[in-house]
């Protein structure tokens, strides 16, 4: 199943100082999009293809973008989260740990296949396809877009993205299919051991989730009826849900303060956003368990499918 | 604009308002909203600063665009009022950067 058109310059090289390497970043995104390869990095810095290397560095890491592949642009999610940036230079980036070199290899990865949906406004956003309805949910890092997209993913709900979710020109949401990553210590309200995860480093605070294993991904483009912009609160853990109408300008503004970098610009990333926001309802959510979150955006969703078929039906 | 709070001092005008290229102006429900790209804000407007700045293309004099406003109410706002709207709508406008500069290139 080809879940992401990889670009017109084939699957991302990644070269990998060992097979252990190999087995975690193999897992990171579906089938056809890298090309993994153990060894010393020469065969990935073909001129013409995108690449990007892992190697050893003393008891360190260094992560250096190869031909294709240039460093993550300013001001985007990624930095956002606080991850360290990677310097467009031979040298790259040294990184400490084996888990830390993983995130910011996924994240690279990312941001390369998002530059090749120029057609698209990519989201930093979480979404899924609930009752037939599409869901986008906005948020800071923090606000549980995975930990909503896990729980709704084992709810069996067809995942849009955990953490992008991509926006073509008429509003439509399409899915951007690569693994769930879930702070291990979220893994445990979903009763996971992060051992039983798909790709993980041992001592890394971070692992990686196949939604294949859940509902899946969303196999193609969506209305979106819902937008929920997420505030995850601390408290009980049986806190109820809360939820508040949001207009239509307040989730602009939202949508437009969580566009990533790059895509479509200007005048068409608004059309494109305003295209989403055509009869989709915007609800602000407050809650402590992203499982009850889900729960509640699928009934929200079931009660706006059952409107909708009514309002066919008459 | 609705999302601007009134301000003590008055700020200059040019004196043939001229949006700045690039921003972004669409209707929204029945609200109408402003998007800055290259300070990635979001200006949501009422009626009267949507017709406002709808005159602000160069061409048009602040009396002007009162007189413009005016025509297209049915029931325009009473004596003096709508020219202040304008006004307060036009400075709100030039203290967002959103009007070009007076003697800017075109």
């Amino acid at each position: 199943m080809a879940l992401i058109d990889p670009g017109r310059d084939g699957p991302i090289r990644v070269t990998v100082p060992g097979e252990g390497w190999a087995s975690v970043v193999r897992n990171l995104f579906p089938e056809g999009v890298l090309e993994v390869i153990v060894g010393a990095g020469e065969r990935a810095s073909l001129p013409g293809r995108r690449s990007v290397q892992v190697r050893r560095d003393g008891n360190a890491f260094r992560v250096r973008p190869g031909p294709g592949m240039s460093a993550p642009e300013r001001g985007s999610a990624a930095e956002e989260a606080g991850g360290p940036t990677i310097p467009d230079s031979p040298e790259g980036v040294r990184l400490d740990g084996a888990g830390e070199a993983v995130s910011v290899l996924e994240r690279l990865i990312a941001e390369t296949l998002l530059r090749d949906r120029s057609h698209h406004v990519g989201l930093h956003a979480a979404g899924a396809l609930v009752h037939g309805v599409g869901v986008v949910a906005l948020g800071a890092s923090g606000a549980g877009k995975s930990s909503l997209a896990l729980s709704l993913s084992r709810d069996g709900w067809p995942l849009l993205g955990d953490d992008v979710v991509l926006i073509d020109r008429q509003g439509g949401a399409r899915p951007f299919p690569r693994l769930v990553k879930v702070d291990v210590e979220r893994l445990a309200a979903h009763g996971i051991r992060p051992e039983e995860t798909i790709a993980w480093v041992p001592g890394w605070s971070e692992a990686w989730l196949d939604p294949r294993e859940g509902g899946g991904w969303c196999a193609g483009p969506c209305h979106v009826g819902l937008v929920a912009i997420l505030d995850r609160i601390e408290g009980r853990p049986e806190a109820e849900v809360r939820s508040s109408e949001v207009g239509g300008a307040e989730a602009l503004s939202e949508l437009l303060a969580g566009a990533l970098p790059g895509g479509l610009e200007g005048g068409d990333r608004v059309d494109a956003l305003l295209g989403l926001l055509d009869g989709a309802r915007g609800l602000r959510l407050s809650f402590v368990s992203s499982r009850d979150a889900a729960r509640f955006l699928a009934r929200e969703c079931r009660s706006r499918a059952m409107a909708g078929k009514e309002g066919a039906g008459r | 604009m609705s999302d601007e709070a009134p301000s003590s001092s008055r700020t200059a005008v040019p004196e043939h308002p001229r949006s700045r290229p690039g921003l972004v102006f669409r209707e929204l429900a029945e609200e109408w909203v402003l998007f800055d790209p290259d300070a990635r804000l979001l200006h949501v407007m009422n009626l009267t600063a949507a017709l406002v700045w709808s005159h602000c293309d160069g061409e048009h004099t602040t009396g002007e665009i009162v007189r413009a406003v005016a025509e297209a109410y049915d029931d325009p706002p009473a004596d003096g009022r709508l020219e202040d709207d304008v006004r307060e709508a036009l400075e709100a406008f030039a203290r967002k950067g959103l009007l070009r500069e007076e003697g800017a290139g075109a």
